[in-house]
């Protein structure tokens, strides 16, 4: 197939390029689409942000409509939806995303400050969630023990059904309040400078807290079920048959075809990771951007609200693309046609 | 099943790895390493500027700042920068003069420039980015004769200027040319009092190191963290670990924490309230009667009891928790309804609803249905009102919804109050000229001549015996012609170790802030 190819012109590298750009270019295309959704669907919230502002100003009295008619007009909030959304995006492009209603900070400084503890945040469950959901998907599709395969899938039964947050409550009770082992939140004990023997500690708890809180059942079922039916597929008895070792055999032929579903699953599911990162930082204090978006909500902080749901959206979108190009290099089928649906080819 | 066995799994290797040099876990409470105070709360500020803080200061602000004035243990004004002033026989001159040697947390000296500074800078930026500037609406002019002495001139008398003058000074060489909002300060604030901020990280901590000039002498504690911990639960959990020494609690934690012999538990009264709001353009409330009523038909130790947990107490009128409070007369009786009722034409029906013209006392209580303490007072307030004959339909709803509809609600569940100055908790919610269409924060538009005018005498004179018969006369018209329903005071709680001496009770504002107000006298025992 790949001699087929080359005579027309196109070798694997470039074909694997264009997908790239292609893919490049509809991830800019939705960037676009979502600031402005969001910029719209923001403004069609109810309440007003002025009236939030004036109300956290005051220990929550409610503020006369004056003085909120005063600073909406301040805010420019009673220029025209699309002036405003104009005006935004300008900004956005040269990376100046306003100023935080609530703080007055810069957002793009706000957004500094949490967006890379959510990265780290995220980039660590994720890790936690691959090497769990390989390691049990493993065990439970190859063991021959009937009690163990049952085991697991009960665990990950109870494990999908509970909310992220009884997940990341038991997690602290246990290692926390109970075994004492590992500190409840935070990135260092307070004035302790955050050098990395002091961040490692600290993130354990809120990393494993988004990993298994959140679709782990899924994706060890998904490595589970992948790997579980090549387990007798023609290439893997050949190459039983072939005297390959076991290690060969269970790493080339069943895992790297086998992770197919559960890699283009898992480039979907970080976006519910991200939603789930919120409420993790809300419960283990990490300064992150997602509680900083709850705060952001609940004070109608449109400036900062508007460029965290941005921020959010290319993370996931980045994601989307990732778990793609791994999918494309585990499986040649996809990369070798220019990308599954998106065919530009020829 | 197999979870806790996997999750021990990479614990045990990833602290086994991190073994040396983390000491991560629980163990040794700050309170033994060098005497910083670790104190976890959950509410941060987005901003330590005490001139955008509308009477709850949050700890860092209340440490960092001092004004002119203060408040003692009662909320009685006493000095604070000032060592004393003196108030002109007609009310609109007062002369402060300064303590002698007051500098800045950075070393500048603090001088009558700044309380003009001070004083010009809220009053320019107005009532939209500083509420408090509300309180400075008299002043025509602030004179600094010499360094050591500020003259405020009003164009009126305003009492309320003495309690007012205790928001903490700002440093004019600070925020010279720079707007009241300026977010820098807010973040990096520069104040004079008895804790200096050494670092603020949003979303985790600010760190505060006790300040050599103050001019009561520097504090006894060396250092104290605030920590931002937002979610109830790990707040708790930190405290039993001793990742904090001390933190704000949630009534149903108090109990708890009591029965840990390493905590003490500070509970302090608050003149925060809850009351049912009644609107005044509803022909339903017309008849002062049929409100007196209602308010000996709830029983309010039952509030206390079943929805604040028995943190808080009972609610018979606005300055309950202030030194100008005058006997108030509700109670539960079930027995003085009826007879208010009857005095006023109402029988009861085959419902045991109270009609008058075939027309049952029927309204909607309503609340913000996002605040699960108000909705639960909601609850039982229709239901004691019910029992004793009054057709209440509870229905709490959406913030946002209420927030555009504040003219259109019946009755609803409000929180007001403050502990300091009579005038700032009272004048807005029931001068007729504050009513709902001029703008104001009377949001059941009442209206009540007698009540109008005590307010007015109570803050157009600097005679304290003439506020304190202003004030009694305010309460004594106020509980003839009740506006509200009065439910309950909220209390609050806060744990500390056993071995920090000094926290004093006292009234404290919204949501417990001003748990600190004496932390320069705080120390080890």
């Amino acid at each position: 197939m790949v001699l087929v190819l080359r005579r027309k012109g196109k070798t694997g590298a470039e074909r694997m390029g264009r997908y790239l750009i292609w893919r490049a270019a509809t991830a800019m295309a939705v960037v676009v689409a979502l600031s402005a959704l969001c910029f719209a669907l923001l403004d069609l919230a109810p309440g007003s942000p002025a009236a939030d502002i004036l109300e956290a100003r005051s220990g929550g009295r409610p503020p006369s409509a004056a003085a909120v008619t005063r600073l909406e007009h301040e805010m420019g909030m009673d220029d025209p939806l699309p002036v405003r959304y104009g005006r935004w995006a300008a900004g956005a492009v040269r990376g100046d995303f306003g100023v935080s209603y609530g703080s007055g900070r810069p957002v793009s400084e706000v957004l500094g400050d949490t967006v890379p503890w959510t990265l780290l945040l995220t980039l660590v469950a994720i890790v936690f969630s691959v090497a769990g959901a390989v390691l049990i998907g493993l065990a439970a599709a190859l063991t021959r023990r009937a009690w163990l395969r049952r085991t697991i899938e009960a665990g990950m039964f109870v494990l999908g059904g509970m909310p992220g947050f009884v997940t990341s409550l038991l997690l602290l009770y246990v290692f926390a309040a109970w075994l004492q082992v590992l500190p409840s939140g935070g990135l260092s004990r307070p004035g302790e400078p955050v050098t990395l023997a002091v961040l490692l500690p600290h993130l354990v708890l809120p990393a494993l807290a988004l990993a298994f809180g959140h679709h782990f059942g899924t994706y060890v079922r998904l490595v589970e079920t992948g790997v579980g039916r090549l387990r007798s597929a023609p290439h893997v008895e050949n190459a039983r048959a072939r005297g390959l070792s076991r290690w060969t055999v269970t790493v080339r032929h069943l895992l790297r075809p086998g992770m197919v579903p559960f890699t283009a699953r898992l480039g979907v599911g970080v976006g519910g990771l991200i939603a789930g990162a919120y409420a993790t930082e809300m419960i283990f204090s990490w300064p992150g951007v997602g509680r900083q978006a709850i705060y952001a909500a609940r004070e109608q902080d449109y400036a900062v609200l508007t460029a965290v749901v941005l921020v959010t959206g290319v993370i996931v979108i980045v994601a989307n693309l990732l778990g793609d190009l791994a999918v494309a290099w585990l499986d040649p089928r996809v990369r070798l046609s220019g990308g599954g649906t998106h065919d530009v080819g020829d | 099943m197999h979870k806790p066995v996997l999750v021990a799994g990479v614990v045990t290797a990833l602290s086994g790895l991190l073994a040396t040099g983390c000491g991560a876990g629980g163990g040794g409470s700050a309170a033994t390493s060098g005497g910083t105070f670790t104190y976890a709360i959950g509410d941060e500020p987005d901003t330590l500027n005490p001139a955008l803080q509308d009477e709850h200061t949050d700890p860092v602000t209340e440490l960092v700042f001092r004004g002119l004035t203060r408040r003692d243990a009662t909320n009685n004004v006493v000095p604070g920068l000032a060592e004393s002033w003196t108030v002109s026989e007609d009310g609109k001159d007062y002369t402060f003069k300064l303590r002698s040697g007051l500098t800045w947390h950075d070393g500048k000296p603090l001088t009558s420039k700044d309380v003009k500074f001070t004083v010009d800078l809220i009053r320019r930026s107005g009532t939209a980015e500083a509420p408090l500037s509300r309180n400075f609406q008299a002043v025509s002019t602030v004179e600094t004769p010499d360094p050591a002495t500020a003259r405020i001139r009003l164009s009126r008398p305003f009492a309320p200027l003495l309690d007012a003058m205790g928001m903490g000074l700002l440093p004019e060489h600070v925020l010279r040319g720079k707007k009241i909002t300026d977010a820098d300060f807010g973040q990096h604030p520069v104040g004079s009092g008895p804790f200096k901020l050494t670092t603020f990280k949003p979303g985790q901590y600010a760190q505060l190191e006790s300040f050599g000039g103050y001019y009561e002498g520097k504090p006894k504690l060396p250092k104290i963290v605030i920590k931002y911990v937002p979610d109830d639960t790990a707040r708790f959990i930190q405290l039993k670990t001793g990742e904090v020494d001390g933190a704000h609690l949630q009534p149903q934690q108090t109990a708890k924490v009591r029965e840990d012999d390493r905590f003490r538990v500070e509970t302090y009264p608050t003149a925060d309230y809850r009351a049912l709001m009644l609107n005044f353009t509803k022909p339903v409330f017309a008849d002062k009667h049929v409100r007196q009523a209602m308010n000996y038909a709830v029983d309010r130790q039952a509030f206390v009891n079943s929805v604040l947990l028995g943190q808080g107490s009972p609610a018979t009128g606005p300055l309950d928790e202030s030194p100008y409070k005058t006997a108030a007369p509700f109670t539960f009786d079930p027995a003085k309804v009826d007879e208010l009722m009857k005095a006023a034409g109402y029988a009861k029906n085959a419902q045991r609803f109270w009609v008058k013209g075939g027309k049952t006392v029927r309204f909607e209580l309503s609340t913000f249905a996002e605040d699960s303490a108000r909705v639960g007072i909601l609850n039982v307030a229709a239901t004691q009102l019910k029992a004793q004959g009054f057709d209440v339909v509870p229905n709490p709803r959406p913030r946002d919804w209420v927030r555009k509809h504040w003219g259109d609600l019946e009755a609803f569940v409000v929180g007001w109050g403050t502990p300091y100055d009579p005038d700032s908790s009272v004048f807005g919610p029931f001068h007729s000229s504050e009513a709902l269409a001029n703008g104001g924060s009377n949001y059941g538009s009442y209206a009540n001549s007698q009540v109008d005018k005590a307010l007015e005498r109570g803050r157009g004179t600097s005679d304290p015996a003439v506020r304190k018969t202003a004030y009694a006369d305010f309460q004594k018209a106020l509980a003839e012609d009740p506006p509200f329903v009065w439910i309950s005071y909220l209390k609050t709680s806060n744990a500390v170790p056993v071995a920090l001496k000094g926290p004093q009770q006292r009234t404290l504002g919204h949501h417990g802030y001003g748990f600190f107000w004496n932390a320069e006298k705080w120390s080890w025992s």
